[in-house]
C-alpha cells in the first residue's frame, strides 16, 4: 500500500470523487493558481480547470452563501476554508442555511456540501489561529461533523462526506497535512458515524480524535512498558457520536479517559463522559477522566503553547489515574 | 469580657506547673505587669504576672494544685462581670485573637506557646464560631489525618453527627460534632495531618452569625501537642473518645459502580472488602482479590495493590509515605529498646497436656486454640506471680490491680495489641471468643482506644510461621511481654528414655529496671507449671 502524505491523502479523494462526478466542484481562498494555502488542492488546476476549481475572494460569507445555493440546485460543493478560525464568518451561511434548508423547506431542498480545512494549533499562530472549534458545529443538528487522524481516514471519509446528501463539517489539521500514513488506491470509502479502535487494549479506553490521536498513541506505547493496556477508540466523526463503539469499548475496560485538544467546557468529551455514565454506569470503575487543551487562549510562545495543550505525559497521568495507579 | 491567664510555658521541657500561692485573691484589682502568683516549675519557682487590666474574676487552679502548660489557671475582666459558665467557662482560645496568653513572666523568655485551647470544642463565646478540635483518642496519639470530610462547608450539622473520618496511628475513627451549627470553615484537608487539639474546622452555631470569620492568621494552631486530656475540669474532655463510633455499622460504603456490580453478581458482600482507591473506593481489583481469597478467610497476606496485570512493575523500587501507624511504631521502637533495659529468660514447655485440652474441647465442638491456653495460664500465672503485674511511671512503680494480658495482631501496616480484660477470671471459652473479635476488628483498624491501651504483659506468638523461638520488644507501659514459638515433637530425656514430646518455647522479656531475673523465672515457672498440668488452671 503507497504511503501517502495527509495532504495527499485528501487530494486523491477530490481528484476520484471530481472524477467521478461532474457537479464535485472546489471553491475557496488560493486553491486554484496557488495549488492551496497547505497544498491540498496541488494540480487540482490544471487537471479540471478554473470552472471546477474556483478562486474565491477573502469572503468566507460570501463564498459559503453562493455554494450553499450551488448545493440547493443540484450541485456538490467542497468548499476550503483556509482555516476554521476564519469559518466563523461564514457561520451564518452553515448554520442558518446549510444545516436547516432541508427542515425549512419541508424536504423539498437539499444541502449536500462539505465545508473542509484545518483545525486546531498551527505553531505559534497564537490564540485567533489556534482555536479547536469542532465543537461549535457538532452542536448543531442538520450537521455532520468529522475529524479524521490519519490519510487513510483523510481520504476515505472526505469521498464519503462528498457523497452524503447532508452538510459535513471536516476539520483537519495544519500539523496533519505533512504526516505519512498507508492509504488504498481508488475506491477507499470510510463511513461516517463510524469509530475505529486504532489499538486495542483492555485496562483503559482512551477516546480521541484528529492530531491528538498520535498522542494518545504515544501514551499507549509508553504504558505498555508499565504492563498497561490502552485501548486506543479513534472518533473520527463527531457528529453523530458512535456510541455503540464508545459502550463496548468501555464495557470491555471499565475505564476511560477522554484526550482533546480544543477546552473542556462545553467539549465534545463531556458529551462522550455523559454517554459512559448514563448508558455504562454499572460498567465504571473509575470516574471518566479528560485531558483537555487549558482554559486560556493560545499563547504564542512556544514553551507556553506546548504546556496548553494535551500531550503524552498529561494522557499517561489520566490513565493511571482512572487505574488507580501511583504517580498519577 | 472575661479573660483566662493560662499556665505559661517556662522552660522547654515544662509540661505543667504547680501554683505555690496566690498573691491575688478574688475581686481583687490588678495592674498590668502586677504579680498575682507564684509558680513552681521543674526548674525553679517564678511569678506570674497580670498582662491585663481589671479584676481577677476567678480562680481555677488553688494553691499547691497544678495544671499543664497552656490551662486557665484564673479569668481576669471587669468589675463584677460574671465568667461565662460557673466552673469551667469556655476559653477565649479560639476567638478571633487569641494574642498571647494573658500572663507574662519576667524570667527568660519562654517560646511563646500557642495558647492552648483546653480540650475539645472551646466555645469562642460571643455567638461566633466554635473550634473544632483533632481530639486525642490513644495515649499515643500525637496527630491525625483527616481522612475524608463527610462534611462541608455550609451543611447543617447536629451534635451526635459524624463530621469527618480521622486516622489515628491505631485505628480509623470518626469524629462527631457536640453542637448544632452549620460548618464554616474547614481548616485541614483531606489526607492532610494536624496534631492533636489543633483546631480542624469552625462550626457557626445555630443562631449564630453566618461567617464571623476570624483573621485566619488568628486560628490556634498549637505546633505541640496540647495537654488536652490533663486539663482541669475541661467542659466536654471526654466527649471526643467515649462517642467516637467506629466507623463501621451503617457507614455509607465507597465503591466503584463495576464493583458493585460484581460483588452482587458473586453473591459477595462489599463491607467485607477494603477498599484500595481514594477514600477507601472499592474497586474491581478489590474485589477481584477478594474473591481470589474467598473473602470471609482473614487476610493472610497483606494485599498488595496495583500489581494485578503488571508484573514488571512489582519489581519497580518506589517509594511510600509511612503511615500513622508505621510512623508511631517506628518512632516507639527506637524508643523502646534502647529506653528500656531487656533482659531475656528462655525455657521449654512440653505441651502435650495442653494440645490434648484442645482436641477435647474440640471433641466437644468448642473451639479453643492452644494460644487461647497460653493466654489463660499467662493471666494465671501474673494473678500468682503479682511482681511482674507492674508498671514504671516515673520514680513510681505501678502495681495493677485487674491482670489484663495483651494478645500481639499482625495488622498490614504494623501491629496493635487488643487487650483481654480480667483474662485471669475469664474461662477458656471466653478468652478465645474475645481473642478472636479482637483481632478481626483490630484487623478492620476499628478498635476502640480503651481496647488496645493499658495492659500487663503482652502474649506474642509466631508459633504459626513456625518460628522457634524468639525474643520481643516490651510494650510500655507494660514490664514483660512473652514471645512464644511454635509447638512441636522433639525428641526429649525423660527417666533416662529418648522421648518424643510436643515442646515449645517461651521467652519473656523483662524491663530490667522494676523485674529482677528471679522475678522473671519464678513467673515463668508457674507458667511452664501451668500449661504442663492444665487442670491447675481450674484452681
Amino acid at each position: 500500500m503507497p504511503e501517502l502524505m495527509y495532504r495527499e491523502a485528501l487530494n486523491q479523494a477530490l481528484a476520484e470523487e471530481m472524477e467521478r462526478d461532474a457537479n464535485v466542484f472546489l471553491i475557496g481562498e488560493e486553491v486554484g493558481r496557488y495549488n492551496g494555502a497547505f497544498k491540498v488542492s496541488q494540480g487540482l488546476l490544471d487537471k479540471f480547470g478554473s470552472a471546477r476549481i474556483i478562486d474565491a475572494p477573502i469572503s468566507e460569507l460570501g463564498f459559503g452563501g453562493m455554494s450553499v445555493g450551488a448545493a440547493m440546485v443540484g450541485l456538490r460543493p467542497v468548499v476550503e476554508m483556509m482555516t476554521w478560525n476564519f469559518a466563523i464568518l461564514a457561520m451564518d451561511q452553515i448554520v442558518n442555511n446549510a444545516a436547516k434548508l432541508r427542515h425549512m423547506s419541508g424536504g423539498q431542498l437539499r444541502c449536500p456540501i462539505v465545508f473542509r480545512g484545518p483545525g486546531g494549533a498551527g505553531g505559534r499562530l497564537s490564540s485567533q489561529h489556534s482555536q479547536s472549534l469542532e465543537a461549535n458545529y457538532a452542536h448543531f443538528p442538520g450537521l455532520k461533523v468529522i475529524a479524521p487522524a490519519t490519510p487513510a481516514d483523510a481520504k476515505g471519509m472526505l469521498k464519503s462526506a462528498i457523497r452524503d446528501e447532508n452538510p459535513v463539517i471536516m476539520f483537519e489539521g495544519e500539523r496533519l497535512y505533512a504526516l505519512k500514513g498507508e492509504v488504498p488506491e481508488g475506491e477507499h470509502v470510510v463511513p461516517l458515524g463510524k469509530a475505529d479502535v486504532k489499538r486495542e487494549g483492555t485496562d483503559v479506553t482512551v477516546i480521541t480524535w484528529s492530531r491528538m490521536y498520535y498522542f494518545c498513541m504515544q501514551a499507549a506505547e509508553e504504558l505498555a512498558k508499565e504492563g498497561i493496556s490502552v485501548e486506543v477508540l479513534d472518533l473520527r466523526t463527531l457528529r453523530p457520536l458512535d456510541e455503540e463503539a464508545i459502550l463496548a469499548s468501555v464495557r470491555k475496560t471499565n475505564r476511560a479517559v477522554i484526550v482533546e485538544e480544543g477546552w473542556a467546557l462545553a467539549g465534545i468529551g463531556a458529551s462522550v463522559v455523559d454517554i459512559i455514565q448514563s448508558k455504562a454506569f454499572d460498567e465504571l470503575d473509575a470516574p471518566v477522566e479528560r485531558v483537555t487543551g487549558l482554559d486560556v487562549n493560545m499563547s504564542y510562545a512556544a514553551n507556553l503553547e506546548n504546556a496548553t495543550q494535551p500531550d503524552a505525559p498529561k494522557i499517561i497521568a489520566a490513565v493511571k489515574k482512572v487505574l488507580y495507579r501511583q504517580g498519577a | 469580657m472575661a479573660t483566662p491567664i493560662q499556665m505559661p510555658s517556662l522552660s522547654p521541657t515544662m509540661t505543667e506547673g504547680k501554683i505555690v500561692k496566690w498573691l491575688k485573691k478574688v475581686g481583687d484589682k490588678v495592674t498590668s505587669g502586677e504579680a498575682i502568683a507564684e509558680l513552681e516549675t521543674d526548674k525553679s519557682n517564678l511569678e506570674i504576672e497580670a498582662y491585663d487590666d481589671g479584676y481577677l474574676l476567678q480562680i481555677l487552679v488553688d494553691e499547691n494544685q497544678s495544671a499543664p502548660v497552656g490551662a486557665p489557671i484564673a479569668y481576669i475582666g471587669a468589675q463584677g462581670e460574671k465568667v461565662a459558665a460557673s466552673g469551667a467557662p469556655a476559653p477565649k482560645a479560639a476567638a478571633p485573637a487569641p494574642a498571647a496568653p494573658a500572663a507574662k513572666v519576667e524570667a527568660p523568655k519562654a517560646p511563646a506557646v500557642a495558647p492552648a485551647p483546653a480540650a475539645a470544642p472551646a466555645s469562642s463565646g460571643g455567638g461566633d464560631r466554635i473550634a473544632i478540635q483533632l481530639p486525642s483518642l490513644s495515649p499515643t496519639m500525637t496527630e491525625g489525618k483527616i481522612v475524608k470530610w463527610l462534611k462541608k462547608v455550609g451543611d447543617k450539622v447536629s451534635s451526635g453527627e459524624a463530621l469527618a473520618e480521622l486516622e489515628t496511628d491505631k485505628s480509623n475513627l470518626e469524629i462527631e460534632a457536640y453542637d448544632d451549627g452549620t460548618l464554616a470553615e474547614i481548616v485541614v484537608g483531606e489526607n492532610q495531618s494536624a496534631p492533636v487539639g489543633s483546631p480542624i474546622a469552625y462550626l457557626t452555631p445555630k443562631g449564630g452569625k453566618a461567617a464571623a470569620a476570624p483573621a485566619p492568621a488568628a486560628a490556634p494552631k498549637p505546633v505541640e501537642a496540647a495537654p488536652a486530656a490533663a486539663a482541669p475540669k475541661p467542659p466536654a474532655q471526654a466527649a471526643p473518645v467515649a462517642s467516637a463510633p467506629v466507623a463501621s455499622g451503617g457507614r455509607r460504603i465507597r465503591a466503584s459502580p463495576l464493583a458493585k456490580k460484581i460483588a452482587k453478581d458473586k453473591g459477595l458482600d462489599i463491607a467485607q472488602v477494603q477498599g484500595s482507591g481514594p477514600s477507601g473506593r472499592v474497586v474491581k481489583r478489590d474485589i477481584e482479590e477478594a474473591l481470589a481469597r474467598g473473602v470471609k478467610a482473614p487476610a493472610p497476606a497483606p494485599t498488595a495493590p496495583v500489581t494485578r496485570k503488571a508484573p514488571s512493575a512489582a519489581t519497580v523500587a518506589r517509594t511510600e509515605p509511612l503511615s500513622s501507624m508505621r510512623k508511631v511504631i517506628a518512632q516507639r521502637m527506637t524508643e523502646v529498646k534502647p529506653g528500656v533495659p531487656h533482659f531475656y529468660l528462655t525455657l521449654e514447655v512440653e505441651m502435650d497436656a495442653a494440645v490434648k485440652v484442645r482436641e477435647e474441647a474440640k471433641a466437644m465442638e468448642l473451639k479453643v486454640s492452644v494460644n487461647d491456653l497460653i493466654v489463660k495460664a499467662v493471666a494465671m500465672a501474673v494473678r500468682r506471680y503479682p511482681k511482674i503485674n507492674v508498671s514504671l511511671q516515673g520514680d513510681q512503680v505501678v502495681h495493677h490491680g485487674s491482670v489484663d494480658v495483651g494478645i500481639a495482631v499482625a495488622l498490614e501496616q504494623g501491629l496493635i495489641t487488643p487487650v483481654i480484660r480480667d483474662a485471669d477470671t475469664k474461662g477458656l471459652q471466653a478468652i478465645s471468643t474475645e481473642v478472636r473479635e479482637l483481632a478481626e476488628r483490630a484487623r478492620k483498624r476499628a478498635l476502640k482506644p480503651e481496647e488496645y491501651t493499658g495492659g500487663s504483659i503482652t502474649v506474642s506468638n509466631l508459633g504459626m510461621y513456625g518460628i522457634d523461638q524468639f525474643v520481643a520488644i516490651i510494650n510500655p507501659p507494660q514490664a514483660s511481654i512473652l514471645a512464644v514459638g511454635a509447638v512441636a515433637d522433639k525428641v526429649v530425656a525423660r527417666d533416662g528414655q529418648m522421648v518424643i514430646r510436643k515442646m515449645m518455647t517461651a521467652t519473656l522479656s523483662c524491663d530490667h529496671r522494676i523485674i529482677d531475673g528471679a522475678i522473671g523465672a519464678e513467673f515463668l515457672r508457674e507458667l511452664r507449671g501451668l500449661l504442663e498440668h492444665p487442670t491447675r488452671l481450674l484452681f
